[in-house]
């Protein structure tokens, strides 16, 4: 009896590590697919009883990726990429943001090693489902520990590409949703495609948010209480305010969650330490001396706080 | 550069100069043309990812049917000479309205008030010329901050620009 | 000077008596056409001969062209109907008006794209300057790379690319001359031109 026991543990275990594997497989089809795959679709994002729909295409070519989101309610907001170099326009203010995405030509955009993302969350191919007319698999990917959320990735049997993904609180609740209508892998489209449609006036202006990357050292400011497996993927300064002194942005990722901590002379602006959220994206606000800390993510609020508190200046 | 001033004519960015050299300089010498050719060829190259249709070359062959047709003259008329449809839509204002060649940079700050919106002007001190209102920013003048943060957004599984909508959506710019 | 403004120029000299000036004509739009009316007829070859014909008609119609619009605007409109004659001719069904024209031929022509319909040589051409352009690309350094994308596949103006850039509207001018340079240097012993061929 005792014998059997172990054998059905071991069988446990080992179908665990199976599922756990085949889960890993899959992420790793869809961060290829996320790579070198062309396609167009339009999906519906859905966050605090929001919703709305985009149309998007990208396209990955020899001179890198290309990207086009289009509102499709409202007056049409487009969002343009050309591997790092971001535009938004935005009608309603007659605004174009420039900004500098650090998204692109990283290796392993989801997660460079699958072990590293094992350690904090567990893995598991949960099933099959069809969407927008797809067949897809279901990888479920619940966090270790309470510093974020769980996904829910419907990812393409055909082609690695995600149709849907589910981001969840550790109860389910769901914080947000992008899911897929429409799918068409491929370039079947041309560039022409990729390019704003918005007719801006001269009365429109033409914000350029990029930020100047700065090292670590010429920063006085140390992250201490960064939660398991989360680890700086870019620091720069950049202006918020005109009237203010540039802020430092640091940011973070496990992988899978994203959290920016942003660090800037408080000037006589007022703080809030309030926590609160907008769909997704959690703010949580303290001050630090004469300094104002901004942390912000799409973790749970509890997280910032941590990431907010240990924002420490350097000893000198 | 006689080759650097066709690549500019061929963009459309030839000043009337250099446009009439360059006109010259296609009518007389057959391998500006073909340059000329090789500049249209590259452009049509990088912007048709299937690349169909490239190896196409019926030019030779036109022009061999039409050795036989009469040479068309057109009495001539005073042509419309519209201003360039959409390439210099978004010069900033003041570049436009100054007459200034070269853009002035604007540095904007997401959150500027109007009338600290000159920033640093890079190239050229141009005086603004509109008064642009104030840019109605939401989420408590967050939008900064959201941008940021998106921009940065490495790890996501949806990644690039869709996750934008949390910032771009109907409800963060008060579209309803 | 803007595009439409070269255009308009290269009309001009036509209409002057030069002929040269539309074998520039058809050599910049001569893809871009064929792109279209690849949409329309799927033979190839029937696709090459209804271009000849439209670059035809368009330069016996030539002194009437008034520039009003665009020349490709007018050089599409022609292409449709020489091809939804030849479908007729042929016995054909010709496209709905809706289905070709509903699109605006200057903002873009694009929808489904003709897959592998060349012909095996041009296919192979096709294929050719493709994957070397593809090559040239990936060689180029950073700087170059981004500025001919932005102009070429963004279709910005120097001016804005320069704003993007950061750079003086002269650095622009000069990279995207430089990328064009080191793809052309590429592509020139493909398409080296025969004797015969030259116009």
């Amino acid at each position: 009896m005792k014998r059997l026991c172990w054998v059905i543990a071991g069988w446990l275990l080992i179908s665990a590590l199976a599922q756990a594997e085949d889960a890993f497989s899959w992420l790793q089809k869809m961060n290829q697919a996320s790579r070198s795959l062309s396609f167009s679709g339009i999906f519906v994002y859905q966050s605090q009883g929001r919703t709305e729909s985009s149309r998007i295409a990208r396209l990955i070519d020899g001179a890198g990726e290309h990207e086009r989101l289009e509102t499709l309610e409202g007056t049409p907001r487009e969002v343009i990429r050309f591997n790092e170099d971001v535009r938004c326009y935005l009608p309603a203010e007659k605004l174009i943001v420039l900004d500098r995405a650090i998204l692109a030509r990283q290796p392993g955009r989801l997660v460079s090693k699958a072990a590293a993302l094992g350690e904090i969350y567990d893995a598991k191919l949960t099933g099959s489902g069809r969407i927008a007319g797809r067949d897809a698999r279901i990888v479920n990917l619940t966090p270790r520990d309470e510093w974020r959320y769980g996904h829910e990735l419907w990812i393409d049997a055909a082609t690695g590409l995600l149709l849907k993904a589910r981001l969840l609180t550790g109860d389910a609740g769901l914080v947000e949703q992008f899911s897929f209508m429409e799918m068409a892998p491929g370039a079947d489209f041309d560039h022409e495609q990729l390019r704003a449609r918005s007719s801006p006036t001269d009365a429109w202006r033409v914000i350029n948010a990029a930020g100047e990357s700065v090292s670590p050292e010429e920063i006085p400011w140390v992250f201490r209480k960064l939660p398991a497996g989360f680890k700086q993927v870019s620091l720069v300064r950049r202006k918020l305010h005109a009237d203010g002194a540039a802020a430092i942005h640091a940011a973070f990722s496990d992988g899978l969650a994203n959290v920016s901590v942003f660090i800037e002379p408080t000037s006589g602006r007022s703080s809030q330490n309030m926590p609160h959220s907008t769909g997704a994206v959690g703010i949580y606000r303290r001050l630090a001396g004469s300094y104002q800390v901004t942390a912000m993510g799409e973790v749970p609020v509890a997280a910032l706080k941590r990431v907010a508190e240990g924002v420490e200046q350097r000893r000198k | 550069m006689k080759n650097e001033r066709l690549s500019a004519w061929v963009d459309g960015e030839a000043d009337e100069q250099d446009g009439a050299s360059v006109m010259r300089e296609l009518a007389g010498e057959a391998s500006v043309r073909q340059d000329c050719e090789l500049f249209w060829l590259i452009g049509d190259a990088l912007r048709s990812p299937q690349q169909t249709g490239l190896g196409v070359d019926l030019t030779a062959r036109i022009m061999d049917a039409l050795e036989s047709e009469p040479t068309v003259l057109a009495p001539r008329r005073q042509v419309l000479r519209t201003a360039p449809a959409g390439k210099d839509r978004w010069l900033p204002a003041a570049a436009a309205v100054a007459g200034v060649a070269v853009a002035a940079w604007m540095s904007f700050s997401l959150l500027a008030p109007a009338r600290q919106e000159v920033a640093r002007p890079m190239a050229v001190a141009a005086p603004v010329a509109n008064d642009p209102k104030p840019v109605q920013l939401v989420v408590g003048g967050e939008q900064a901050y959201y941008m940021a943060h998106q921009a940065s957004t490495i790890g996501a599984p949806i990644g690039g620009v869709a996750q934008y909508i949390r910032t771009v959506g109907d409800e963060q710019t008060g579209m309803r | 000077m803007s595009d439409r403004e070269i255009d308009q120029q290269l009309v001009e000299r036509v209409q002057r008596g030069d002929k040269q000036a539309f074998g520039l004509l058809v050599s910049k739009y001569q893809r871009k056409l064929v792109r279209l009316l690849s949409r329309m007829i799927r033979d190839p070859a029937e696709v090459e001969d209804v271009a000849q014909e439209a670059f035809i008609k368009a330069y016996r119609a030539l002194p009437n062209f008034r520039g009003e619009s665009a020349f490709y605007t007018w050089l599409y409109r022609i292409g449709v109907n020489t091809a939804k004659n030849y479908l007729v001719s042929q016995g054909r069904r010709a496209p709905t008006s809706t289905e070709v024209e509903a699109e605006d031929a200057e903002q873009y022509e694009s929808g489904e794209l003709l897959r592998d319909n060349d012909t095996p040589e041009r296919l192979m051409q096709t294929r050719q300057i493709g994957e070397t352009v593809n090559a040239a690309m990936q060689a180029l350094p950073e700087e170059l790379r981004t500025a001919i994308v932005l102009r070429e596949i963004e279709g910005l103006s120097y001016d804005e690319i320069a704003s993007m850039m950061d750079c003086p509207i002269g650095t622009v001018r000069s990279r995207i001359f430089r990328a064009r340079e080191a793809i052309a240097e590429r592509l020139r012993p493909m398409l080296d031109v025969a004797p015969d061929k030259r116009w």
